[in-house]
């Protein structure tokens, strides 16, 4: 997997590429979010225009991820996902932990 | 289409240098090469033109590659497409190859190679039409002996993605459905495996044609029970990754088999019209 950042205001966009599923994407989505939350950037948006899979143990990376900005008293939020991916966050129940919007722009105005 | 020309070759991408060069090229080989330095007009050529294959980039501003192949799909899924991305940037051509593209370049190329690819390219579309016809007569059986190595999962799941989509298999069934089921299934074994120290390997074996997938998976230690498998109705705790990805194995097969003793388990997938 590889990631870009970029900033929107008082946001970090992280666009993830690839796929989220072994050893090596783990660390890389984990280095993005230590990254970001070392600049002291809370407000994170991961936007997964570009992912095409992600497997349980990924989707376990995103609620830690979400739990560890959380507790800096910020905010992760999803935007973008595919319609695979959809129906996955959605029968996981996922969207009830972490803010799921259609657009970027939406999730940028929702902070 | 001008009765000379081998095709006609759309190529999209914002540095002027390469379509020229791309186009002098194909041009040369007998090709009739189009050129836009936008994602947007490409599709309007492509509505407008009898285009014989699509040579784009992925990064554009505005409309990206990626987007371009995802609405190429809605217009006409059947005109090959070639990718070009950056040099080293492997995980995007694997997304571009998901979304239907065939073939990647990474920059810098050789012209030589290009015009080999497009006249690869060239041919597919009267394969498809003989494939079509063979995939009601064919079944695909693969065994894997799989080593306790997490490596390995992903090349797995890839070898059977491919034949379902080769067969005919719906986007939904071989990009989500069967990775996810493959995936969840391995990961487990070979999570409990490395804990125990177990030195052998997991056995899987795939038995597909056009109507459905069985994918039967043996587990050395019986870890496999019914219980768990959670219903989607169930509440779940998303640090419990094995019981969320069995929850997915679950909700992703049409059908899900067990044996008393948890060593073995049939899920079986049909194919969506």
């Amino acid at each position: 997997m590889e990631v870009n950042f970029r900033e929107a205001g008082k946001i970090t966009i992280i666009d993830l590429v690839g796929s989220i599923k072994t050893n090596e994407d783990y660390d890389v989505f984990k280095k993005s979010i230590d990254e970001a939350v070392s600049k002291g950037k809370t407000n994170v948006l991961l936007n997964f225009k570009n992912v095409n899979f992600i497997n349980s143990s990924g989707i376990g990376r995103l609620i830690l991820a979400a739990k560890r900005i959380s507790e800096d008293n910020g905010n992760l939020k999803i935007a973008e996902l595919s319609d695979d991916l959809k129906e996955l966050f959605t029968f996981t129940r996922l969207d009830t932990k972490i803010s799921i919007f259609e657009k970027e722009q939406d999730a940028i105005e929702s902070f | 289409m001008n009765a000379t020309t081998k095709g006609k070759v759309l190529i999209v991408d914002d540095e002027e240098d390469i379509l020229r060069l791309l186009s002098r090229a194909l041009s040369k080989s007998g090709f009739e090469a189009l050129s836009t330095s936008s994602a947007l007009e490409a599709l309007v050529l492509i509505q407008d033109n009898p285009i014989s294959l699509v040579i784009t980039d992925i990064r554009m501003p505005g409309m990206d590659g990626l987007d371009l192949i995802k609405q190429m799909q809605e217009i006409n899924p059947d005109i090959p497409i070639v990718v070009i991305t950056g040099y080293g940037d492997f995980s995007t051509a694997s997304s571009a190859l998901g979304r239907g593209a065939f073939y990647f370049l990474n920059k810098p190329f050789n012209i030589k190679t290009v015009v080999d690819v497009v006249n690869k390219g060239m041919r597919l579309p009267s394969r498809a039409v003989a494939t079509k016809k063979a995939i009601a007569h064919t079944s695909i059986t693969m065994n894997f002996d799989i080593p306790m190595e997490m490596d390995v999962v992903a090349g797995v799941s890839y070898q059977v993605s491919r034949a379902a989509c080769n067969l005919g298999y719906s986007k939904h069934c071989y990009s989500l459905c069967v990775p996810f089921i493959i995936d969840e299934l391995l990961t487990k074994e070979i999570s409990h495996g490395l804990e125990r120290n177990f030195d052998g390997s997991a056995g899987m074996s795939v038995d597909m044609n056009s109507e459905r997938i069985i994918i039967e998976f043996q587990s050395n230690e019986g870890i496999f029970t019914s219980e768990s498998f959670p219903s989607p109705l169930e509440e779940i705790n998303f640090e419990d990754e094995q019981l969320l990805g069995m929850m997915m194995v679950r909700h992703f097969s049409n059908e899900l088999n067990f044996s008393e003793d948890g060593k073995l388990v049939k899920a079986t997938i049909y194919n969506e019209p």
